[in-house]
């Protein structure tokens, strides 16, 4: 009996006989509507027996009709390509709805997202503060009354103080700090240079991509997707055709295939060689990052030659790709990965040998696998744990199936940062494989590679890629016309930036930047108004630009109240 | 008693030393910057200058260094009002008064104002330590927390450091008999150089100097990923640009004082001493010993406060008691 069987007719009996509603969409995912007071059993079924994972709330407005919770957990990681989803109806006038935080702790993020953007509350979620709005905005569900004062008396409590008999003191780390490289605010509570707790707050980049996605039509709304990350940008469009291919129902012609996996390969090739060469930063070796950065030139040297474009290139379109790679393309594209491939196995010994790297790697930021299982961690950074999450694996798309190509998931048990570097150059080597694989179906083969787009009809899709930093997941609704009516996303660093604070604890400030860095946060991707503070007076006044504008003195600096 | 120059020449000196070491230090740093990144396939310090002032200064932009810290007195100060503002403003100054305090006994290509002073390694010693100590107390004075931070490894590293940097001093004070460096530099033209006579405390003083420098595996009080700029991070302006020429001149300072400790001050003699081979030969030992600092700077991450400290006491230490060791053992069995 396979775990879906098994998972299915288990929730079946849970629910009962009268509320059991299934839907089976596409691609093994199954759809249910379930009462509210049902969603706590369920979960907690999900949780502790089968171990499966929350992988994200959405919440789509229905506009008169209420709210709609989805609830997906991902079990791809027991059985290939196999979601749950759950769906909640809540009322407009009372949107109220009980927390799972208790039950599973992945739920704590998307639930305080969701307060923070819309009427929704859960009660019971222990999470007091807001996560992406300024910790003064009023709260919508409660009115105009600010969210909560301690904070900031707990700032003008512990800045100024004497440093002679300070005990515990908070470093205020960000939003601009120079081992950030995007705007992230860390408070980290610190004695000495131990960090006893770290607390984190976004928002800082929040651009409303998900509200803008809800009035573009679906070939626009594919360059909005690129733009959420500037870094990986051909993993969102991928994930995002990947959803809206499933609602359309299309087949994809398999040129389209290997051309959609070699591009996502060397996103994921000139991803990881970015982020070695800042880790490496982050550890005081300019050196490396120097070198990493002029390798990382080679890959931006391919996608300039295929397309046009270094970045944001807008290759992948719904229904296969924008231009097809043949020839001469193909060796020069050949010829630069080779000469990838040995300098990344150059990279790979001296990471080993040199006595320092792994001094500072080793033994920091452990994290046991147990809390990866736990908080929902994903890529590279729940691979260094030895936890299996790969979507290139589990729900596998393009070409990267059975089918199409070999090759394995890496995996490694150390647990700490020293793990996370080597997965992700041992990956590397993986992707040139498969670089090699789709490069030698792409010359000896021809055929279509895009298809004329038809309308999309009503339904629902859950798109997902494998993007560099781990599992990207678009949820998709459509209803029937040109313009899709709700898009959710889902990043990597969603995930992995909620496991930060457990591992941050315990270790010195000295470690924090690497700690950070060995996620390789994207903190754009998980953010989707100015502020000016008066530090003497701590008053905090928000305004609009124009404001600032009008107030700017003749010296060009801002006025404060 | 020591002889001295007559007072004529030591006024004229106190003034033409720190102008003359400050140029040599310029193109040190400008050295140091240039090879480093050669070495990580920069470009460097910008290579072309005006075609107007290329008699001047020839074809390569030497006083890139010089032109920073020139924009830095330029520019506006800024003291923050919290920080405790004497000291913040003085600690800079003090820094670099010790530093070319310590250059008049510093012997530079057989010319030294005190070098022939008795006890000339002990005043060179405290003089040096006044430089960390002034940026522990600049920085702690600035109530930044990334201040206070880089204030308390700065001061551990001094720690670690200037332990093996003494017993490696004070094992070639016990050999030579004398707490003179111009004595020590007779001693070693007279016999042969203590970088041949005593390789462990040679090994354990540059590693303490390297460490001293702050280059790159011991850049970390001033570590800028983690604490923005440690001490320094709320100094601007002309405080900033002070503090600039006394890390500037410390790039001089380290390699001359090792050249004058081991290798024999760099004197060339043929009949009687020649000061222009000798100094050319000080300045281009000097340039060699800064390639080599710029090669460690560049192939070594950043340690931990923790592990320099233990790496200290691991290698640096055990050389300088081994260097201790061996002066005795060559004084007793009266090799020399």
């Amino acid at each position: 009996m396979s775990v879906s069987d098994q998972v299915r007719t288990n929730i079946k009996s849970m629910l009962g006989q009268q509320d059991s509603v299934e839907t089976a969409l596409a691609n093994n995912r199954f759809n249910y509507r379930i009462p509210a007071e049902k969603l706590a059993d369920i979960a907690q079924y999900l949780k502790d027996p089968v171990r499966g994972r929350l992988a994200h709330i959405s919440v789509i407005d229905l506009g008169i009709d209420g709210f709609d919770i989805v609830y997906h957990y991902a079990l791809d990681h027991l059985e290939k390509h196999l979601h749950l989803n759950f769906k909640i109806r809540i009322s407009r006038e009372d949107p109220q709805i009980a927390s799972l935080a208790t039950v599973s702790q992945e739920a704590i993020w998307p639930e305080r997202e969701t307060m923070d953007f819309t009427r929704v509350k859960f009660t019971g979620n222990p999470l007091t503060q807001r996560l992406w709005l300024p910790y003064e905005w009023p709260n919508p569900v409660e009115g105009s009354t600010p969210q909560n004062n301690t904070v900031k008396t707990e700032d003008t409590l512990i800045v100024p103080q004497n440093p002679l008999r300070a005990q515990q003191s908070l470093l205020l780390l960000g939003p601009y700090h120079p081992s950030l490289i995007e705007s992230v605010y860390w408070r980290l509570k610190v004695s000495g240079e131990e960090i006893l707790d770290a607390q984190i707050k976004l928002g800082w980049n929040h651009r409303g991509i998900m509200k803008l996605f809800e009035d573009k039509n679906y070939r626009r709304a594919l360059t909005l997707s690129e733009r959420i990350c500037g870094i990986c940008h051909i993993s969102h469009t991928t994930a995002y055709v990947n959803a809206v291919e499933q609602i359309a129902g299309i087949d994809l012609p398999i040129r389209a295939r290997y051309l959609r996996t070699l591009l996502n390969e060397f996103e994921r090739i000139h991803s990881h060689l970015l982020w070695f060469a800042v880790a490496a930063d982050l550890i005081g070796f300019k050196t490396v990052f120097m070198l990493a950065l002029k390798l990382r030139e080679d890959v931006m040297d391919i996608f300039e030659k295929v397309s046009g474009h270094r970045r944001s290139t807008t290759c992948i379109q719904i229904g296969g790709v924008r231009f097809d790679i043949t020839g001469e393309d193909l060796t020069h594209i050949e010829r630069k990965t080779k000469h990838l491939e040995s300098k990344t196995r150059d990279m790979l010994e001296w990471a080993r040998d040199h006595p320092v790297v792994r001094k500072r790697l080793e033994d920091v930021g452990r994290l046991p696998y147990e809390t990866v299982a736990r908080l929902g961690g994903v890529g590279p950074t729940a691979r260094g744990s030895n936890y299996k999450v790969d979507v290139r694996w589990s729900d596998s798309f393009a070409a990267y199936g059975e089918d199409y190509t070999t090759w394995d998931v890496v995996l490694d048990g150390g647990e700490d940062c020293w793990a996370r570097t080597i997965v992700r150059l041992k990956e590397l080597l993986v992707s040139y494989d498969i670089c090699y694989q789709c490069i030698n179906y792409l010359r000896n083969n021809s055929g279509p590679y895009l298809l004329e787009m038809n309308n999309i009809p009503e339904g629902e899709g859950l798109g997902k890629n494998e993007a560099p930093r781990g599992e990207l997941m678009y949820y998709i609704v459509s209803d029937g016309t040109n313009v899709p009516y709700s898009v959710r996303v889902r990043t990597p660093s969603y995930r992995n930036n909620s496991l930060l604070p457990e591992m941050l604890k315990g270790y010195s400030v000295a470690d924090a930047p690497i700690i950070i860095g060995s996620i390789d946060p994207c903190m754009s991707c998980s953010d989707r108004l100015a502020r000016i503070e008066d530090v003497r007076t701590n008053k905090v006044s928000i305004l609009s630009l124009k404001e600032i504008a009008r107030r700017r003195n003749k010296n060009g600096r801002i006025l404060s109240n | 008693m020591a002889e001295y120059y007559p007072i004529s020449l030591i006024l004229a000196g106190l003034v033409l030393v720190p102008v003359i070491a400050f140029a040599l230090s310029v193109i040190c740093a400008y050295e140091l910057r240039k090879v480093s990144a050669r070495l990580q396939a920069r470009r460097g310090p910008y290579f072309i200058v005006p075609k107007e002032v290329r008699s001047v200064l020839g074809v390569t932009r030497l006083f890139q260094p010089l032109y920073d810290i020139l924009k830095l007195l330029y520019k506006e100060t800024i003291v923050p009002s919290t920080a405790i503002g004497s000291v913040f403003k003085t600690a800079p100054y003090v820094a670099l008064a010790s530093l070319i305090a310590a250059l008049y006994f510093v012997p530079m290509g057989g010319f030294s104002l005190f070098g022939q002073f008795e006890f000339s390694i002990v005043a060179i010693s405290y003089l040096l330590l006044m430089v960390p100590l002034a940026l522990t107390v600049g920085g702690a004075s600035s109530s930044s927390p990334w201040g206070a931070i880089g204030a308390q490894r700065e001061a551990e590293l001094t720690l670690a450091y200037e332990v093996p940097q003494i017993l490696g001093i004070f094992a070639l004070a016990i050999m030579a008999n004398t707490l003179s460096i111009s004595s020590l530099i007779d001693f070693q033209n007279q016999r042969i150089p203590f970088l041949i006579l005593n390789p462990f405390a040679a090994v354990a003083v540059f590693l303490a100097l390297i460490g001293k420098l702050q280059i790159k595996p011991f850049d970390i009080s001033e570590a800028e990923v983690e604490i923005v700029a440690g001490p320094v991070t709320e100094y601007s302006g002309r405080l900033l640009g002070i503090l600039e020429i006394m890390k500037t001149l410390l790039t001089f300072l380290v390699p001359a004082l090792f050249i004058d400790l081991f290798l024999g001050g760099a004197l060339v003699r043929t009949t009687t001493l020649n000061y222009p081979a000798s100094a050319a030969l000080f300045i281009l030992e000097s340039l060699l010993i800064v390639v080599i600092a710029a090669v460690i700077h560049v192939y070594s991450p950043r340690f931990r406060v923790d592990q320099a400290f233990k790496w200290f006491s691991r290698f640096p230490l055990v050389l300088g008691l081994i260097a201790i060791v061996w002066a005795y053992a060559i004084k007793i069995f009266g090799v020399l």
